[in-house]
């Protein structure tokens, strides 16, 4: 106990600031929850969220909350990046900075040990202040989405759940190795936030490519709600399938897409106008498909992508490991 | 010296830093166990180096170092388990308390001795809650001493930790230096630029300059084989000559006999052999 008391006081303002935070985020979260709830209880036949007769004033105040609630979405997707790194760079860089190190890694036997032990409170706090926020944000969606199943419904992925607190934990391995291998604490929270945002994007990049492999394509208009959507594809007549992009770097410069998802290109030489109809005018070349994973597969990829991220958390705490054996204290 | 156990040696010990500057040029030393060993030298003559190769901070480009036989390098923590170590800053944790340091300690260091350590700073008049960021430097350095010295270590290499303090705290801190050596029978290595302040508590000296060793006798030694006195009259092994307090040119001389000359003083050593390796215009230090 007296490690975790003395790691504690080493951060303590950290913790006490990003505790207050998350603490402050969670409660307006779960005020607006209640309310959510409460304008759906005390209407209980209004649907909220459509303008029906009679139900307008229910749906207008269910609007206005929804949109405040759409902004804590923001806040709980950037929270792990912000909590991660805060309490990861200065885990080693503060030492360094301070020189610490110069007593602690002559007092340890094992400077592996050491950020071990120095590891084990901050990654705590970030796994309890996650999991809060990712509780919180699930009560907060489910309010909003009431009639949802959100244990298979990909509604908000990445803004809510598991995932919150499996982000947060690279994030803090990226602060820790950063801070481990600049060794001054705020050119490595620079350093952190730009390789956070590098490590997440090829992560992202690597996920949805993962997922792209294995999701459906289906014909556009198809009700999607729940589903991962992955972007949308076209069709080519003899069964290629293409991105738009794609499309248009073959040289299919204008094109067109009708209300049930067909795609036409104008006839050689001409562009469509604006009002004019493309089933009129131009020449049918495919049909437009959307990439989903249906929403069955939710706690699935969402147990994927939290080993994934976990995976990578390790590798970066392994790498910190690796710097802070071989570099100088200061 | 086959008799006596070596603890601390280097073999053409070489380090280089990436901007190309040798802080060690190549060097040869043997400390043998017990007693308090100066190691004095000016500014950038490699002194925190050395030391920092016997911590295993610092890698060496050539030769070797070892710790009662362990190399540092290879074995960190074989050699840390001998080693108690102050820094040249005390650089204590601002946020934690004395008490919280010596609790840290426990925790880093199996066999830790809280109660000498406490004991040791209760005697100096330390607050143990007071917080480390209120103590005078006089009082980190204190921290810092005990904190090594609670270790337990046969061997404490401390890293010029006399040199931000006041004549007073200076002479507190060798005395419960030397007064923990006597008691533990341990080994302390101690680096500094002042002379004065190692001249009382140590038994041997050795003096570094540009990366080199320049002496390494015991203190006794080093004053009984060094007279001093006007370059002029200086007739035998002349170790250099320097210019005195009163802008005269003195000549240390390596002799136990020369009547014309007087017993050089150990600052007086000191100077001489630095002296001697002054760096000659257009030639740079190389290993």
């Amino acid at each position: 106990m007296s490690w975790a008391r003395l790691s504690f006081r080493l951060q303590r303002w950290e913790i006490v600031f990003l505790t207050a935070g998350v603490a402050l985020l969670a409660g307006a979260m779960l005020w607006y929850a209640s309310q959510l709830m409460a304008v759906v209880a005390e209407n209980p036949g209004c649907d909220p969220s459509a303008f029906t007769s009679g139900c307008e004033a229910v749906a207008r105040r269910y609007d206005e909350l929804s949109d405040f609630v759409t902004q804590f979405t923001n806040l709980t997707w950037a929270a792990p990046f912000g909590i991660g790194l805060i309490l990861g760079v200065p885990l080693v860089a503060r030492e360094i900075d301070r020189g610490t190190t110069q007593i602690a890694w002559t007092l340890s036997r094992s400077r592996i040990q050491w950020l071990a032990g120095r590891l084990v409170v901050p990654t705590l706090v970030v796994i309890g202040l996650l999991a809060a926020l990712a509780v919180t944000s699930e009560i907060l969606t489910a309010a909003l989405f009431p009639q949802a199943n959100l244990s298979e419904d990909f509604t908000w992925y990445g803004r809510r759940g598991g995932l919150l607190v499996a982000r947060g934990l690279v994030a803090l391995g990226v602060g820790v190795l950063v801070g481990a291998i600049l060794g001054r604490l705020l050119p490595a929270l620079l350093a952190g936030t730009v390789v956070t945002g590098l490590v997440f994007g090829g992560l992202t990049l690597g996920m949805d490519r993962w997922n792209e492999a294995e999701a459906l394509v289906l014909p556009y208009g198809r009700d999607i709600t729940g589903d991962l959507s992955l972007g949308e594809r076209v069709v080519l007549a003899d069964g290629e399938m293409m991105t738009f992009l794609e499309m248009q770097r073959r040289g299919v410069g204008s094109f067109a897409i009708a209300m049930d998802g067909q795609v036409y290109v104008p006839p050689e030489g001409s562009e469509f106008e604006g009002m004019e109809s493309p089933e009129e005018v131009g020449e049918l070349i495919g049909q437009s498909h959307v990439l989903v994973i249906p929403a069955e597969r939710y706690p699935e990829i969402v147990a994927r992508e939290a080993a994934v991220l976990g995976g990578v958390a390790v590798l970066f705490g392994l790498g910190s490991g690796v710097v802070v054996h071989r570099r100088r204290p200061v | 010296m086959s008799d006596i156990e070596v603890v601390l040696t280097t073999r053409d010990l070489a380090k280089r830093y990436r901007r190309g500057v040798w802080a060690l040029a190549g060097i040869d030393l043997d400390i043998p166990a017990g007693g308090i060993t100066a190691l004095v030298g000016p500014n950038a003559a490699g002194k925190s180096t050395l030391i920092k190769t016997w911590v295993g901070f610092e890698r060496p480009t050539r030769g070797s170092v070892s710790v009662k036989g362990i190399d540092p390098w290879r074995d960190r923590s074989g050699a840390l388990a001998h080693l108690g170590y102050v820094p040249q800053s005390p650089a204590l944790y601002d946020g934690l308390s004395v008490s919280d340091h010596l609790d840290l300690a426990v925790q880093l260091r199996p066999g830790f001795d809280r109660a000498s350590a406490s004991e040791r700073l209760d005697q100096l008049g330390i607050p143990l809650d007071a917080g480390a960021r209120h103590l005078s430097g006089g009082q980190q350095a204190q921290v810092a001493l005990a904190l090594a010295l609670g270790t337990r270590a046969s061997i404490l290499l401390l890293d010029e930790p006399l040199a931000s303090l006041d004549p007073l705290a200076r002479r507190e801190f060798l005395h419960v230096l030397t007064d923990a050596v006597r008691t533990d029978g341990a080994t302390a290595l101690l680096s500094s630029h002042i002379v004065t302040d190692v001249e009382q508590a140590c038994d041997r000296l050795i003096v570094l300059g540009v990366g080199r060793v320049l002496l390494q006798e015991t203190v006794v030694d080093a004053l009984a084989s060094h007279r001093i006195g006007p370059a002029e009259e200086a007739s035998g092994e002349v170790v250099s000559t320097f210019l005195g307090p009163a802008g005269e040119r003195l000549a240390l001389e390596r002799s136990t006999q020369d009547d014309r000359l007087r017993p050089a003083t150990l600052e007086e050593v000191v100077l001489g052999y630095l002296a001697s390796a002054r760096p000659v215009p257009g030639r740079e230090r190389a290993a």
